[in-house]
């Protein structure tokens, strides 16, 4: 089941690739002083970009299917060595495709014309949508692994070189972490291409291929640790995080949008897609422990986040906490879980970007975002308060908006897996309802300090935050289509 | 039915919409006949479905799916029985009154449209709450009740009190909300389905009594004394309330705090099954009567007095619902909806007059400057204190004759603390009365007090007459269907436990009476006397305090201790521990910024070189074994 059918016989997905990489290259020829026209390239880029993921997401057949990927394309790459050019989605991807066509979307709008060397830093927004998408489609591990990489490229430079404080500091430690984690998964990537070439007689990096050959159980343990930790840093995975305090409040908003939005969430599906589906019994194996890390960072996350002072901290170690739910989820290894977990990356990426767009906007019009300093912003604001509580609702998971749709399937499964890790995400969630209100009441509510520092609202910053309201809404409500679309891969994933 | 059924939820809905969106555009007078009006016409279509559920109709149907996989299937049902036709009635048909009274009461306030649109948003939530024919969507209109509960306490953002009354009430019933949700995943684990209709049918392949069900009652009760304010989780509803008083009489007497009451006597078949859990209930529910009723004796303040009656008289709702007195304890339900209702009403009126001042010590002389109000108010204190044939006599009889007849010692022990509780609620309603309302009616009256606006008078008087004849509904007739035949006591028994409650409510009133209208010198001579007792009420038993010492604190020292001393010190070692490996390896990198960043890059592929090296040479030996 299907709305329509995308005509075949179109490299769909490469031209979903291709489609920033043009912007960037159309932004290169631009003239640095033409800051307009590059905005106006950047976001016309990025809207193609959104509109191809949407077609995508309605050309999708729904139903059993198994781990039929559609829009595939195969072609070879380096064949001596099993490397392929394999592109494909299906349930995993297919959404995170689209938020990462409207969270670039929304970088390019909020970002500002002015900023020192637009065009570099446009450029590489456009470069960083490519390598993200790459990593959603790429069904070759080599592939997969560039792309992964690709990814570092753009991040490094857009935190060192626009970031806030401590930027450079900031890049670095993200890079050694990141490239830690990487070389690991790369070793581990070599490895289960070996080990299945000994099974099969032919050397393949294809993931098609690898999923249908599985290791032995004690290879998949060492194999399961090595992916473990490239996608655990990412997320992060507590006690691997500490370099998220450090590189979230420096990065630039734009670029915070798609890090803290989609790129945490593509540690999440790296889980999903290689570390339960390659490594069933390394899954077995290391999910409990995996499992209780996630929880540990549900409530660290959330006690940090209550201690905060600067927003954008706060925000981060919010962000933190929820990843905890969705790394739960993952490993809880059961449908709700898994699902859960897949429905709350997009809520979260939604959630997230919304809360650190209103972070932005404080601090715009403000000065700061020392939580200390801000005081009564309903009185100047009232539809900045409102639109900013609809999101903070979301965020404690209220039932009715989409954060309760995940927190409550991730929660079911950890419950049906595990039952005193589910009591700890319980408490996560009462703790996430006291931070929340802590962040809202304590900028927004009570008399202001000083004659009101915050301006109303503009309709264009509506405008940048109304796709994610709507979704918080309508997600909350009617989130059936989900299933309709993921279940399907869930359960071949699982093997259930 | 099943077209009327969503007309009930999206009439507040669309009022809700409007005056949200579109309020602050808005006449005054459109926002108040938008906010009042959606919520009379949702009642004249709850009318027209009491109609046919009179005639015997049932509705269970489901509109859409909200969520499917394999078993696990959540639809968006609807379900209307006696019950939810009851609970339909009181909250749209008090609520308009509340909501036509709140035109007048709010007429001066600066957030007019956002307090109708938060209104009406809880009586949509409220709505969904009790029509509800599965948990998931119970628990998003039991959340989105108390989100606005949350909004309405913290209504006057400003004031700091407010802003910390309405952030401890929306996370003490988040507390509850867990509950719920784990309840509603035991539930499904064991019976795999969240709609109510397949989980009465299967419950019975649960052990009765055994651990499961249990488990489940429990659970659920979690979420039905967070949101009911029964003992421990209920120090929110005092603070609560800081709302303008519409929403204390609303959802803070008439409506939300009933629904815990409502949840037990929904999920009935449960706790039949469930003895223990069902025991946990009715004790709960007696201690709670008689612990808030105690605390209800020394209080000031006006709306908190009643606050503390709230508590109590929910108490005896949960003790009749736990007893398996379902049908009494709805019906008690129904009946202090109307009396809590007006006591509340009557006191904004009085507040109002008072400028703000809620302190009952400095209020008096009422009768002549707001003769509605004074009588009014006196009837609902004799409605709530039992005087023999008024709508609170009857219902409150009930429970505790339904406890007193019951056919284990516990049961009869719960009944007699009902019993001191009714003399209680008798003795401090007639303190408020008397201190407040001035026993010196006779004397001279120098200040000029004024009634207030009829907009606000009519919708009391309407709520003075049903507390006095709405102790004549037939409550549990209409809901036998739901619950089976009332057990049957006999008239002997009747009368005599009906006089001995009146005796004791008598007893209670001659003591306010001696003490606060006759000889007011003697009160504080026996508060001075009773020192210790008087402070450990007039504290509220310290649990404020004791919460605050276990809880609150710790969390604050927790996060200190991580985020001042663990992540700083362990953590972020750990973390420039390995930057400073990667330095060693590398050697001196504080240059890093001028290019080695590239070399860097280089040890990298080299590295994955060598290993990938490595492999394609085993690869080879392996293609080359034979």
């Amino acid at each position: 089941m299907s709305w329509y059918t995308l005509p075949a016989g179109v490299p769909w997905l490469t031209l979903a690739l291709l489609l920033p990489l043009i912007g960037a290259f159309l932004v290169l020829l631009a003239p640095a002083a033409a800051r307009g026209v590059i905005k106006q390239l950047g976001i016309l880029s990025a809207l193609l970009t959104l509109v191809l993921m949407l077609l995508l997401l309605g050309g999708f057949q729904h139903g059993p299917g198994g781990l039929r990927f559609q829009f595939e394309e195969i072609h070879h790459w380096i064949p001596s060595l099993g490397i392929g050019y394999h592109l494909g989605v299906d349930g995993l991807s297919l959404f995170l495709l689209a938020l990462n066509g409207l969270l670039s979307l929304l970088a390019m709008l909020i970002a500002d014309p002015r900023t020192p060397r637009f065009k570099e830093f446009v450029l590489l927004l456009l470069v960083l949508e490519t390598a993200t998408t790459g990593v959603l489609l790429a069904l070759d591990l080599i592939l997969f692994y560039v792309f992964w990489e690709a990814m570092l490229v753009p991040l490094y430079f857009l935190i060192g070189v626009w970031g806030e404080g401590r930027k450079v500091f900031a890049a670095f430690t993200f890079l050694i972490y990141t490239v830690i984690g990487s070389f690991a998964m790369l070793v581990a990537i070599l490895a289960v291409a070996a080990i299945t070439a000994a099974q099969t007689g032919h050397l393949s990096f294809d993931w098609t291929v690898l999923v249908q050959h599985p290791a032995g159980a004690v290879a998949q343990g060492w194999m399961f640790l090595g992916f473990a930790l490239a996608f655990a840093v990412k997320m992060p995975i507590f006690p691997l995080h500490s370099w998220l305090p450090i590189a979230y409040p420096a990065t630039p908003t734009p670029a915070l949008l798609v890090f803290a939005g989609l790129v945490s969430k593509l540690g999440a599906y790296g889980l999903i897609r290689f570390n339960l589906a390659l490594f069933p019994a390394g899954a077995r194996g290391w999910g409990p422990i995996l499992a209780t890390l996630a929880t540990i960072g549900i409530l660290y996350g959330a006690l940090m986040a209550l201690l905060q002072v600067d927003l954008k901290l706060l925000v981060a170690y919010a962000s933190m906490s929820h990843l905890g739910f969705i790394g739960l989820g993952i490993f809880s290894q059961n449908v709700f879980g898994v699902e859960g977990a897949l429905i709350q990356m997009i809520n979260h990426g939604v959630i997230i970007a919304g809360l650190f767009l209103v972070v932005f906007m404080i601090e715009q019009r403000t000065g700061t975002r020392a939580r200390s300093q801000l005081r009564g912003l309903t009185r100047p604001a009232p539809l900045f308060a409102g639109l900013f509580f609809v999101i903070a609702l979301a965020a404690l998971g209220l039932p009715g908006l989409n954060g309760f749709v995940g927190e409550f399937l991730i929660m079911l499964g950890a419950f049906t897996a595990y039952l005193p890790l589910a009591i700890g995400a319980g408490l996560g969630v009462i703790l996430a309802a006291w931070y929340v209100l802590r962040f809202y009441q304590g900028a927004f509510e009570e008399v202001p300090v000083q004659p009101a520092a915050l301006t109303e609202m503009r309709l264009n910053e509506v405008g940048a935050l109304a796709p994610l309201l709507a979704i918080i809404v309508v997600f909350g409500i009617v989130p059936s289509f989900f299933p309709a679309a993921v279940d399907a891969t869930v359960r071949a994933v699982l093997r259930t | 039915m099943s077209t009327l059924a969503p007309l009930v939820l999206l009439l507040p809905l669309a009022g809700f919409l409007v005056n949200a969106l579109f309020g602050r555009l808005l006449p005054r007078r459109v926002v108040a006949w938008v906010g009042a009006g959606s919520v009379g016409a949702s009642f004249l279509v709850v009318l027209a479905i009491f109609g046919q559920v009179l005639g015997g109709q049932r509705l269970d149907q489901t509109y859409w799916s909200w969520w499917s996989t394999g078993d696990f299937s959540v639809p968006f049902n609807l379900y209307i029985d006696p019950l939810s036709t009851l609970m339909m009635l009181v909250i749209t048909g008090v609520g308009f009154l509340i909501h036509a009274y709140s035109i007048g009461y709010m007429a001066d306030d600066p957030g007019y449209s956002r307090f109708f649109a938060e209104m009406n948003l809880f009586v949509l939530s409220m709505l969904l709450l009790v029509t509800s024919g599965n948990f998931v969507w119970l628990i998003v209109g039991w959340a989105g009740v108390g989100l606005c509960s949350y909004l309405l306490i913290g209504f006057w953002y400003e004031r700091t009190s407010a802003v910390l009354a309405a952030r401890k009430a929306f996370v003490m019933n988040v507390i509850g909300d867990v509950g719920m949700v784990f309840g509603a995943f035991v539930i499904f684990l064991n019976l795999r389905a969240l709609d109510y209709g397949t989980i009465f049918a299967r419950l019975h392949q649960l052990p009765r009594g055994g651990t499961v069900i249990t488990a489940i009652c429990l659970l659920l009760l979690v979420g039905a004394i967070a949101k009911s304010a029964q003992l421990p989780l209920h120090t929110w509803l005092p603070d609560a309330m800081e709302g303008p008083t519409p929403v204390s009489a609303l959802i803070h007497a008439a409506t939300m705090v009933t629904a815990g009451v409502y949840l037990v006597a929904r999920m009935h078949l449960l706790y039949d099954w469930a003895p223990t859990a069902a025991a946990v209930v009715a004790v709960i529910g007696a201690l709670t009567a008689f612990f808030a009723a105690t605390i209800g004796t020394v209080q000031v303040d006006i709306k908190r007095i009643l606050a503390y009656s709230t508590m109590s008289q929910i108490g005896y709702m949960f003790l009749a619902v736990g007893i398996g007195a379902y049908a009494a304890g709805m019906f008690h339900f129904m009946t202090h909806a109307f009396f809590k209702a007006l006591l509340f009403l009557a006191a904004g009126n009085v507040i109002h007059a008072f400028r703000d001042d809620q302190d009952i010590r400095h209020m008096g002389f009422l009768r002549r400057g707001l003769p509605i109000t004074f009588w009014t108010f006196l009837i609902g204190t004799l409605s709530i204190s039992g005087a023999p044939l008024l709508a609170g006599f009857w219902s409150k009889d009930e429970i505790i004759r339904s406890a007193l007849t019951g056919t284990n010692t516990l049961t009869v022990a719960l009944g007699v603390l009902a019993l001191i509780t009714a003399g209680l609620t008798a003795f401090y309603m007639f303190r408020l009365f008397f201190t407040a309302f001035g026993w010196e009616w006779l004397a001279h009256d120098e200040r000029h007090l004024h009634e207030a606006a009829r907009v606000q008078t009519v919708p009391v008087m309407v709520l003075a007459v049903f507390s006095v004849i709405g102790g004549y509904f037939a409550v549990g007739s209409f809901l036998n269907p739901v619950f089976g035949e009332a057990r049957q006591i006999g008239a002997g028994a009747q009368i005599g436990i009906g006089l001995v409650a009146v005796v004791t409510a008598l007893a209670g009133f001659l003591l306010a009476y001696q003490l606060y209208a006759r000889r007011p010198a003697l009160a504080p001579a026996i508060q001075a006397r009773l020192r210790p007792v008087h402070t450990l009420l007039w504290r509220k038993y310290f649990i404020d305090e004791l919460y605050d010492r276990i809880f609150v604190r710790p969390g604050y020292a927790l996060g200190a201790f991580l985020s001042g001393v663990f992540e700083p010190r362990v953590l972020d070692g750990l973390a420039a521990g390995v930057v400073s490996f990667v330095q060693l390896v590398a050697g001196d990198w504080r240059t890093w910024e001028t290019g080695r960043v590239r070399r860097y890059a280089l040890w990298t592929l080299g590295g994955a070189g060598v290993i990938a090296g490595y492999f394609a040479w085993v690869l080879l030996v392996a293609r080359s074994a034979p």
